[in-house]
């Protein structure tokens, strides 16, 4: 498991910039590099207040030759599992990749907290990412463990960083 | 600004808290009475801004004013009557490779909490968001750079530093703090390399006077470190006074440091009375930056890009508040960290860090170096406002200029020129030299494309500078102005032995005839001590169609030490083929930057400076640019194309039928198709190098 968390600071009120990134997701997915689109598959309030909402994401990333044509256009995106607080202020998600299903773990949660006296708000992403070394098998055996390190190593620095691209692009959003 | 009586108070106690320390110390100064005063003013906006250290990566960090202090004094500026209170600051350096580096995040993860202790509310600014006027005089160091407007109105300005040391400087307190409040996120380039940084504060202070200093010595920063790698120490003490310098004097004092340690400091005028309470004696078991470490820091600071480039490495960062954008930062940052911990307990840490900054420095001098002799154009050029006014300078000294350098030219009469026009002799420890140089162009097109006022920023490795215009002829043309001029250390191999930029402020004059030119000059200041003289006079003159070119130049630049040593006179010979190969070199280069001139080239050496507003990315970032664009524009399959451009023993890879003594391939011609089908034939064979 490679735990990952990042802090992304922002000067717009918590209310509006978690209303951004719960209900207009795929307004900012043009702001985000490498993402193609995104789709609402599943929006359900709830009675206790929460909301389940589903996001397909579609991406499109530049990748080395030999792994893009190892990789079919289906592949490239997740589906994202999120449950919002009422409130707004924690969303707790999941996300299952199109590539190699069921080997990847990927899942945590992100807070909302009021900051800048109430004109800004911080978001903290956290979650960890694992991949099932089993799962690699055209990989020898013997450098399957240094590959998984490799692969959620580099996750665990692409993810916060794009979550930061996605609170940025919301906040743009609301100018 | 300083007052003919200035208060300071120097308040420790290890048993106090330190809001009661800060309430003692301001009370000692009359704080309250300075306040009150302020905001009785006529036309007052009743306004404060408080101007914090706030440059740390961690929250409680020592190398920042504590927040608490900060808004516990805030609750007294309103119990005074201020109608508003706002903490000002702008972003710095840091922003372009931390995240959460803007004013109000890094606020807010540093503790500031928008309200007082007392449930009042005050703002945060960013004092570059308002900038919008210059205050400066055109003859200012800052001439053209904006300020805060909500600075600029405030009816009380105050300055609240940490205490700490700091790598360059020796220590960062007050003056250091108040560099924040200037817009542009590369200070270091703007306010220390392209500008005096001591000047840059005289000047400050002189348009938004301060009106009364803190320094937060409750716990300090020492070591040797500094602000990049802060050591938490408890000093117990609040340092306050009516004057920013006087503040760090004795926050100087209380470090054991001299405060001409730093480069920002002067001291503030003989006739100033300070009224002192408590005492300046060093703070015991104070550790201090040591002077080659501060050496070795500063000349590393010199070379814009590894400084630019290594700040991130060296920086102690709470990477979960202010992560790093790049993560190679972070990478190296965090390898790096466990070599350069510099506790008491760990003097390795401490000699691994004054090594590295030796190291650094090293390759800053280096580069310099290289730059100079090989690879002008990677310099940055130097900014260099005018630092002479104009209402100084007397109608005498004007009227003297032609006079004294005809004079002076007339010392070379006598003297035979050489085959390439030049001719030079000593005078007085002076070069005294001539050259021509004669342009098969009409003197009114060559006077329309070469500015004769211009000239000297058209020689040979000038870097910067600046004019100023201060009396036209009827046809708008110059007649009289001032100039700053930076040029590469002269000869360019001085600066393997230490050798400084050359700069020089000249009071010009030009004359204008119908087929004559005119433009004498003589020395007026040499900020860096580089010059003792650089006296001359250029002329543009008719000759039947052409154009002749005259430079005339009384220079005598000051060596570096290792140079002087040498007194190269002893060698007659030896000192004649160097000056007359350097001038020679000067009069070439010059001569042909004139042609390119008329040919409407830029002749201009280097690359622009740093500029507020326009951030140049940081190198690493530069790279990691380069190779997105590589990885966008290459094939998919670009290994296998490489692979085969080289593998000549494809089938389809046209082998040369042989190589000749000079590299050239000869082939064989491969039969062609016709557009009717049928291949011609022919024999012969093609070369390709």
């Amino acid at each position: 498991m490679k735990p990952f968390q990042t802090l992304v600071g922002v000067r717009k009120p918590l209310p509006d910039i978690a209303a951004v990134i719960r209900d207009r997701l795929p307004e900012i997915a043009p702001a985000l590099a490498d993402v193609s689109h995104i789709e609402v598959t599943c929006r359900e309030d709830r009675e206790d207040g929460s909301t389940l909402l589903i996001n397909e994401w579609r991406v499109d990333p530049k990748l080395p030759g030999p792994v893009r044509q190892a990789i079919s256009d289906e592949m490239l995106g997740w589906n994202d599992h999120a449950v919002w607080t009422v409130d707004l202020t924690e969303c707790t998600w999941r996300i299952e990749p199109f590539f190699m299903p069921g080997a990847i773990h990927c899942a945590g949660a992100t807070r909302f907290e009021p900051a800048m006296g109430g004109h800004g708000t911080k978001a903290i992403f956290s979650g960890e990412f694992a991949v099932d070394a089993s799962a690699l098998a055209k990989i020898p055996p013997g450098l399957r463990g240094a590959a998984v390190s490799a692969v959620e190593t580099i996750v665990g620095s692409m993810v916060p960083r794009n979550f930061r691209h996605t609170i940025e692009a919301a906040a743009r959003l609301l100018d | 600004m300083t007052s003919a009586a200035a208060t300071l108070a120097v308040v420790t106690d290890d048993a106090a808290s330190p809001t009661d320390l800060l309430d003692r110390a301001a009370s000692a100064i009359g704080f309250a009475r300075m306040v009150k005063r302020a905001l009785r003013r006529k036309g007052n906006n009743g306004e404060v801004i408080v101007v914090p250290a706030m440059d740390g990566f961690a929250s409680g960090s020592p190398a920042i004013a504590d927040p608490a202090l900060v808004e516990h004094l805030i609750d007294r500026l309103y119990d005074l009557g201020a109608s508003s209170v706002r903490v000002g600051a702008t972003e710095g350096s840091d922003a372009l490779w931390a995240e959460n580096r803007d004013v109000f995040m890094r606020a807010d993860l540093l503790g500031y909490r928008y309200f007082t202790p007392a449930g009042r509310e005050y703002d945060i600014v960013d004092l570059a968001e308002d900038a919008k006027h210059s205050p400066f005089a055109a003859e200012s160091v800052l001439a053209g750079i904006s300020l805060s407007a909500a600075l600029q109105k405030a009816a009380f300005r105050i300055v609240f530093a940490a205490n700490r040391t700091d790598t360059a400087d020796g220590y960062a307190l007050t003056l250091q703090t108040l560099l924040s409040v200037l817009p542009g996120r590369d200070k270091e380039s703007l306010y220390f390399r392209q500008r005096d940084p001591g000047a840059v504060i005289t000047a400050l202070l002189d348009a938004v006077p301060i009106d009364a200093a803190f320094i937060d010595a409750y716990v300090s920063s020492h070591g040797h470190g500094g602000g990049a790698r802060p050591l938490a120490f408890e000093t117990r003490t609040i340092i306050a006074a009516s004057d920013p310098l006087v503040a760090d004097q004795a926050g100087a004092l209380k470090m054991g440091l001299d405060p001409q340690a730093s480069r920002l400091w002067h001291a503030p005028p003989a006739d100033v009375e300070v009224r002192t309470s408590g005492s300046v004696l060093p703070y015991d078991g104070w550790v201090n930056v040591t002077p080659i470490v501060r050496e070795a820091a500063r000349r590393r600071q010199k070379d814009a890009a590894l400084d630019r480039s290594v700040r991130p490495f060296l920086q102690q960062v709470d990477t979960s508040l202010f992560p790093f954008r790049n993560e190679a930062n972070a990478r190296i940052n965090t390898w790096i960290e466990p070599f350069l911990s510099v506790d008491d307990a760990t003097v390795t840490g401490r000699q691994v860090f004054a090594l590295l900054e030796m190291i650094l420095a090293q390759i800053a001098e280096g580069r310099a170096a290289w730059q100079i002799l090989f690879a002008k154009d990677a310099i940055t050029r130097r900014p260099a406002a005018l630092n002479v006014r104009a209402q100084d300078i007397d109608e005498d000294r004007w009227a003297g200029v032609s006079p004294t350098i005809a004079s002076q030219r007339a010392l070379l009469s006598g003297c035979t020129a050489d085959a390439e026009g030049l001719r030079w002799r000593m005078v007085d420890g002076a070069v005294l030299f001539d050259c021509v140089r004669r342009y098969p162009v009409p003197f009114d097109a060559f006077v329309a494309a070469v500015p004769v006022h211009r000239t000297i920023q058209f020689m040979n490795d000038y870097i910067g500078g600046e004019a100023a215009t201060l009396a036209s002829d009827e046809a708008g043309r110059v007649t009289r102005q001032l100039e700053r001029n930076l040029y590469l250390p002269q000869p360019n191999f001085t600066v393997l032995l230490g050798g400084d930029i050359i700069d020089v402020t000249k009071i010009e004059t030009v004359h204008y005839a119908g087929d004559r030119h005119v433009m004498a000059w003589q020395t007026l200041l040499s900020a860096n001590g580089s010059a003792l003289a650089d006296d001359g006079l250029v002329e543009f003159a008719a000759v039947g169609d052409d154009t002749v070119v005259a430079i005339f130049a009384r220079q005598h630049f000051r060596q570096p030490p290792l140079v002087e040593a040498f007194d190269l006179t002893l060698l007659p010979d030896l000192h004649a083929w160097l000056v007359t190969d350097a001038y020679r070199r000067f009069a070439s280069r010059t001569f042909a930057n004139l042609e390119a001139v008329l040919e409407g080239r830029d002749v201009r050496i280097g690359k622009p400076a740093a500029q507020v507003g326009t951030d140049e990315p940081l190198p690493i970032d530069g790279l990691l640019a380069l190779a997105e664009r590589l990885r966008n524009e290459l094939p998919d399959d670009w290994i296998e194309s490489l692979r085969a451009r080289f593998d000549w023993t494809r089938k389809d890879h046209l082998a040369p039928d042989r190589i000749d003594a000079h590299g050239f391939r000869h082939f064989k011609t491969v039969p062609q198709r016709s557009y009717a089908g049928s291949p011609t034939h022919s024999a012969g064979s093609g070369a390709a190098a």
